[in-house]
């Protein structure tokens, strides 16, 4: 078991070079760099900060600094490779594995991408957690109840909600609730910013929004699963041994009907974390998601790698987690030793 | 007061968006500054003035001026600011501004010009290069700068950002990251920044020790909200006092009939037109210029598709900056239009070469922007035009030089630092101008006129000249010109005493009008 969840977890490192390098080439195929702007920068001043960021050096290998060092006498081997990966995509690379990712252009060096994610992700994070924890608090037992009193009203009412759920994007209904909210109750539409701070209830609103689609899914993948799982033979038998209905429910059907779910859980979880762009903008808060995509349009090509980085760990982690997880809810699945 | 765009950074020797100035302005103040009226007037500076040649500009500081912590402000301090905008580590998006000072293009080219070798410069270049930079400190009341060419203008340029008096003892700790603790920000001007919270809300509180006075607000605070929808309401809320608009936004807000008496609109100190690659087919030919000028309906695109938020122009530089002109020429006509495209070398819309518009898509609103201008020319021209939507930095990128500037643009245009006419001419259409270059026009006529505007010192003279180089430009139509971008916001009815200028793009009155501010709570 250990062996296997070992292999799962080093899996992780060519995924996340992968990302990185894949991310590092398209970055580099988009016009344009960190300093463009309408006003253009007399070439000295580009050329300080390109100095002063490494933006000088080769993309990807540098044969020029091999031949510099060689022409110096130098001759040892490893002073050699370094100086042929002296380049931007390996001294970036090796920096992200000593856990440092860089600095952000954007603000001429004046923050760290890792200080900038470790501000920020937490805001993300704590939206997606409420996220989540309202998707299945909500959606697993409206699952439940569907399946169980199929075809009458209260099933008629989970499919309408679900539908609207999943249907309509979060743009309209974070700003609709937000509107509603305002001209109602008198909600002030913008948080201060001690509001952020610890997991206060500014988190609510933004949390129960990006929640909203992933419930939903949960709501009817559960309802589907249940059915599946109620006209399996082993259920016929529970009731006719006469196990109590919530038993049956309870450790027969639902145990079962959770497979599906779980799986989707571990994407949805790190979805939820990582896909709060839009949220964040409506509800002005200050994570991170927002950040990724404005480092985009700055070219702010250690920040788009940082955070390109960190999120493809974080998805590979979810993944992992909800692989070795069947083992705890499905003993056929496993592994083997 | 609301902000949609947090800045990347508030440094006065880094900063050059509005957004960044708007917050460095009330904090700090330059040796000038601009009025209500835009004119530049004495602020740090009682009093300057210029040797004959207009090479030399000697500033006189008032008596007594202190920072907002109450040690003094000297000459020195200013003196510091030039200089770190020109070391070559500073490194700033307006160091070149301060190029025409003696010594400071060389400082700041210490770096050199060719990216592909390493920049290096050794202590000692670095300290010979400061030494020479043409800025001294005569007393604590005087500073002296070298101009290498008659600068007329530079009392102007005085008033900008890159001449906020930063303490030296506090940049040189942590000269990337001193701005981001308030307590760092000692500044001169009117408020100084009391909390900075990292994309939600600046905080600003009245400087007792200002030189013209306590300001009337007891603070002010700038909220970052991204959503305009979501601003808006919390505009009608309560919680906000002014609040930049969106053009989508423009008629919702004239429709309802509270906040229609709410809305504020004025012109800003920017020119957009419609820019041509004048290297490339068809533009080379003027009379096929024309006929895309006189084949456009600046009043309705303004009125109807911009929902007000632009005023329509023929001319380059703006009304109430010195050296603008009026004109009717080139103005929409659609009979003129077909006619001039006739008597071009292409006879007529069937001659011409494909074209392609090319448009900043991550705009809101542009595709739909750019389908009208191109139906208009489609109706009135009969010329089909293919849209080239394109990411923003992507345009930047192109529009690097004349080989990869695009054919046409659907919108070019230029955003005055400061109300010069020096700075919308010969910084943008000299035949050496950067931005001139990449498309390619050159007039040495219009370069004569405008560098004799440039070296006189007879403050009339210098408008005449200016006027007939604006003059120059019209005829020539290097590309139509269009409008002016226009600034929108809803005020509350309870702020009071500001006064808006066209260089206000952020919120109205933060140059002209911080002092006299003043918001009237109805409880």
């Amino acid at each position: 078991m250990f062996g296997y969840v070992l292999r799962r977890t080093l899996w992780i490192v060519p995924v996340v070079v992968t990302v990185a390098a894949v991310t590092f080439f398209l970055m580099y195929r988009a016009p344009g760099g960190p300093w463009s702007q309408e006003k253009p920068l007399p070439a000295s001043t580009v050329r300080t900060l390109n100095a002063k960021f490494g933006l000088d050096k080769p993309l990807w290998i540098n044969p020029e600094a091999v031949q510099a060092k060689r022409d110096d006498g130098v001759n040892n081997p490893l002073t050699l490779g370094r100086a042929y990966l002296d380049s931007q995509f390996f001294n970036y690379m090796i920096g992200v594995f000593r856990f440092d990712l860089g600095p952000s252009y954007a603000s001429k060096g004046a923050e760290t991408v890792q200080s900038v994610i470790i501000q920020k992700f937490p805001v993300s994070a704590k939206i997606g957690l409420v996220g989540i924890i309202f998707a299945i608090v909500v959606g697993l037992p409206l699952g439940v109840v569907s399946a169980l009193r199929q075809n009458t009203w209260i099933d008629y009412a989970s499919l309408f909600t679900s539908t609207i759920g999943v249907s309509v994007p979060t743009f309209v209904s974070g700003l609709l609730l937000l509107l509603f909210l305002s001209q109602n109750f008198g909600v002030s539409p913008v948080r201060r910013p001690e509001a952020w701070e610890g997991l206060g209830r500014a988190y609510l609103l933004p949390g129960i929004v990006l929640g909203l689609g992933t419930m939903s899914y949960i709501a009817r993948l559960t309802r589907a699963s249940m059915l599946e799982v109620k006209r399996q033979d082993y259920l016929r038998t529970a009731r006719a041994k006469g196990v109590a209905p919530q038993g049956v429910v309870r450790s027969h059907m639902l145990r079962n009907a959770l497979i599906p779910i779980i799986t989707i859980l571990g994407p949805a979880a790190a979805d939820l974390v990582t896909g709060s762009i839009i949220i964040e903008t409506i509800f002005s808060a200050p994570g991170l998601g927002r950040e990724f995509v404005d480092s985009i349009s700055k070219r702010d090509y250690s920040m788009i790698m940082g955070t390109a980085i960190f999120y493809s760990v974080l998805i590979a982690i979810a993944n992992v987690t909800v692989d070795l997880s069947y083992g705890f809810i499905d003993p056929r699945i496993r592994v083997r030793r | 007061m609301h902000h949609p765009v947090y800045p990347d950074d508030f440094d006065p020797q880094k900063s050059s968006f509005t957004n960044e100035i708007d917050i460095l302005a009330l904090a700090y103040e330059g040796l000038t500054r601009l009025d209500e009226n835009q004119q530049t007037v004495p602020a740090a500076a009682e009093s300057w003035e210029f040797n004959e040649e207009g090479t030399q500009v000697t500033f006189h500081l008032r008596e007594g001026l202190q920072y907002s912590d109450g040690s003094p402000l000297t000459a020195e301090n200013f003196r510091y600011a030039v200089e770190r905008t020109c070391d070559p580590n500073t490194a700033g998006e307006y160091q070149s501004i301060l190029f025409e000072i003696v010594g400071c293009a060389e400082f700041a080219g210490l770096a050199g010009e060719d990216a592909t070798t390493p920049a290096a410069f050794s202590d000692d270049e670095y300290e010979a290069a400061r030494q020479a930079l043409g800025v001294r400190a005569v007393d604590d009341r005087t500073l002296e700068i070298q101009l290498t060419n008659p600068a007329p203008y530079y009392a102007t340029i005085a008033y900008m950002w890159v001449f906020y008096p930063v303490k030296q003892e506090i940049v040189e700790k942590d000269p990337d990251n001193w701005w981001k603790d308030p307590a760092n920000h000692i500044g001169n001007g009117p408020f100084t920044i009391t909390g900075i919270d990292e994309d939600l809300l600046i905080t600003f509180e009245a400087n007792e020790n200002y030189w013209g006075g306590r300001p009337k607000l007891d603070g002010i605070e700038y909220q970052y909200v991204d959503d305009a929808a979501v601003a808006l309401e919390s505009y009608r809320n309560g919680d906000l006092d002014i609040v930049q608009l969106e053009p989508p936004q423009i008629p919702e807000v004239q429709n309802d009939p509270e906040l229609s008496d709410q809305y504020l609109a004025y012109p800003t100190a920017s020119t957009y037109n419609r820019a041509f690659n004048l290297t490339q087919e068809p533009f080379t030919d003027k009379k096929v210029r024309e006929a895309f000028s006189y084949a456009f309906d600046r009043e309705t695109y303004c009125a109807e598709i911009r929902s007000g938020d632009c005023t329509p122009t023929l001319s380059w530089v703006p009304e109430g900056v010195p050296g603008s002109i009026e004109t009717d020429k080139y103005g929409f006509d659609p009979e003129a239009a077909t006619q001039a495209l006739a008597e071009s070398s292409y006879g007529g819309p069937e001659g011409l070469p494909e074209i392609r518009m090319f448009y900043n898509s991550d705009l809101s609103g542009a595709t739909e922007r750019a389908e009208w201008v191109a139906g208009q020319y489609r109706d009135l021209l009969g010329v089909t035009i293919t849209l080239e939507p394109t990411e923003g930095t992507t345009l930047i990128d192109l529009r690097k030089s004349p080989e990869t500037f695009p054919q046409m643009l659907l919108v070019g245009g230029w955003i005055q630092d400061y109300p010069d006419p020096q700075n919308w001419l010969s910084v943008y259409w000299k035949c050496d101008a950067t931005f001139a270059q990449r498309f390619g026009y050159c007039n040495e006529e219009f370069d004569a006129l405008v560098e004799q505007g440039d070296t006189s010192t007879d403050p009339e003279a210098r408008v005449g000249f200016y006027e007939q180089a604006g003059q120059i430009l019209v005829d020539d139509v290097p590309g139509p010109f269009l409008y002016n971008q226009a600034a929108t916001f809803v005020v509350s009815p309870e702020v009071t005493g500001y006064t808006p200028t066209a260089s206000d793009v952020e919120w109205p009155g933060y140059l002209g009008t911080p002092l006299t501010i003043d918001v009237n709570r109805a409880e």
